[in-house]
């Protein structure tokens, strides 16, 4: 049984992600004002970042909601696809803001005037805030993704990163486009800042990609888990007669592994299960968050 | 453009003894061919001497492999002895605990020396 397992856990993730919806909306409301009160390529930049942001803990609190209410039960294989499939919606909707920021920051270089508007105060004093913020909610988020990683909790970390870069960033370009303005080159800041905060979430946006699309094309566990299994395999080298094979794959935070062995025909059946279980004990203690499979067979395995 | 990985398998009969130099990579891409080549060996032979003198890399996919061989060669009642492993194969053997069930030499002549019983 796993629920025991889902339920501190899966607790424990939906507060934190309940904590990051709450912060969030409060500083979309505020990015959107902010954005409407003023001119600036640097405030448009960050109500699409802080909007993409609200819109990833939105899906990530739903889905845990779901399993923590009692969804993992019609889901035995866990939702790890839909954290996958989560992940990479919210990673077409960064792409989307990074051709609308970088669509405006050309514009405002072609025709370059200075920013203005109450506005930007207002991004000021909630940059200095949200500073502070995001760094705590960036190093709460990186230790449950330690704990229980999974794509949805690390496009979460990545996202928090991204946010904490994001508001130093416009607080310093903001400051220097504020009082440097007599200067007529100072006009170039803000659509420079803006590419900056642009670049950082392109580059959120494919990490996102790469780990969920192939999460959810079943690629195999990485090398140094691959080597935990088989220095499971090696360590009881002499408990089976033949590997066939192996098959393993991630779901989420989940890791499946199955193994094919063939056992010598004279063994009792107790003591191939004895094996069975020690196997799959070993490996599951090992690697965490997986489920392994030993399956008996005769046949070779692809 | 990247070169696609290769492995080189050399095969020579020596008093009995089947002996195989391995040159390259052990990958999954190169682990099919390795594994159709030295099963075949295996299959007929009662002592067989791997050199990995010349293998460069080995992944998760090459020890499997490895293990696989081992299996075969304890069915069959035959002998397998690795030599001369570079430090990247050695370290791959002792973190996957292959150490414990591999016979090792430090050389192509020492394994010669050990499978001759000397």
């Amino acid at each position: 049984m796993t629920t025991g397992g889902l339920g501190g856990d899966g607790a424990s993730r939906e507060r934190a992600l309940r904590g990051l919806f709450v912060a969030g909306l409060l500083d979309t409301l505020l990015t959107t004002a902010a954005f409407l009160l003023a001119n600036s390529g640097v405030l448009l930049a960050d109500f699409l970042k802080t909007s993409i942001e609200l819109i990833a803990i939105t899906l990530s609190w739903m889905a845990i909601r779901r399993i923590n209410r009692g969804g993992g039960k019609k889901y035995e294989y866990g939702l790890g696809k839909l954290e996958n499939i989560s992940s990479l919606f919210v990673g077409l909707v960064m792409l989307l803001s990074f051709l609308i920021i970088t669509a405006n920051a050309v514009r405002n270089i072609i025709e370059p005037g200075h920013i203005a508007g109450i506005g930007l105060w207002i991004s000021i004093a909630s940059q200095v805030v949200y500073l502070g913020i995001n760094g705590g909610l960036y190093l709460r988020n990186h230790r449950l993704s330690k704990a229980a990683p999974s794509p949805l909790m690390e496009s979460q970390t990545k996202l928090f990163l991204t946010r904490f870069v994001g508001n130093l960033f416009i607080l310093l370009s903001l400051g220097l486009s504020m009082a440097l303005s007599r200067h007529h080159w100072a006009a170039y800041i803000d659509p420079a800042a803006s590419m900056v905060i642009a670049l950082s979430i392109l580059s959120a946006t494919l990490g996102i990609f790469s780990s969920s699309l192939y999460d959810l094309l079943d690629r195999t566990l990485e090398e140094e888990r691959q080597i935990v299994i088989l220095a499971v395999l090696a360590r009881h080298f002499n408990d089976y007669e033949e590997l066939h094979g192996i098959r393993s794959r991630r779901s989420g935070a989940e890791v499946y592994v199955e193994i094919f062995l063939e056992f010598d025909p004279e063994k009792k059946v107790a003591e191939v299960q004895r094996v069975v279980d020690i196997l799959r004990h070993d490996i599951e203690t090992q690697l965490q968050g997986s489920r392994a499979t030993i399956a008996l067979t005769t046949q070779p395995v692809e | 453009m990247s070169k696609e990985p290769t492995i080189d398998i050399i095969h020579r009969e020596e008093d009995g003894m089947h002996v195989l130099h391995l040159a390259g990579r052990l990958d999954s891409v190169t682990s099919p061919e390795a594994e159709k080549k030295i099963i075949e060996i295996i299959e007929k032979g009662e002592l067989i001497i791997i050199n990995l003198k010349d293998l460069v890399f080995i992944s998760s996919a090459g020890l499997r492999l490895i293990l696989v061989f081992m299996k075969k060669t304890k069915k069959r009642n035959a002998r397998m002895i690795f030599c001369s492993p570079g430090d990247h194969v050695l370290q791959a053997f002792e973190v996957s605990n292959f150490t414990e069930f591999l016979e090792i030499a430090s050389t192509l002549e020492d394994a010669l020396a050990r499978a001759r019983g000397q």
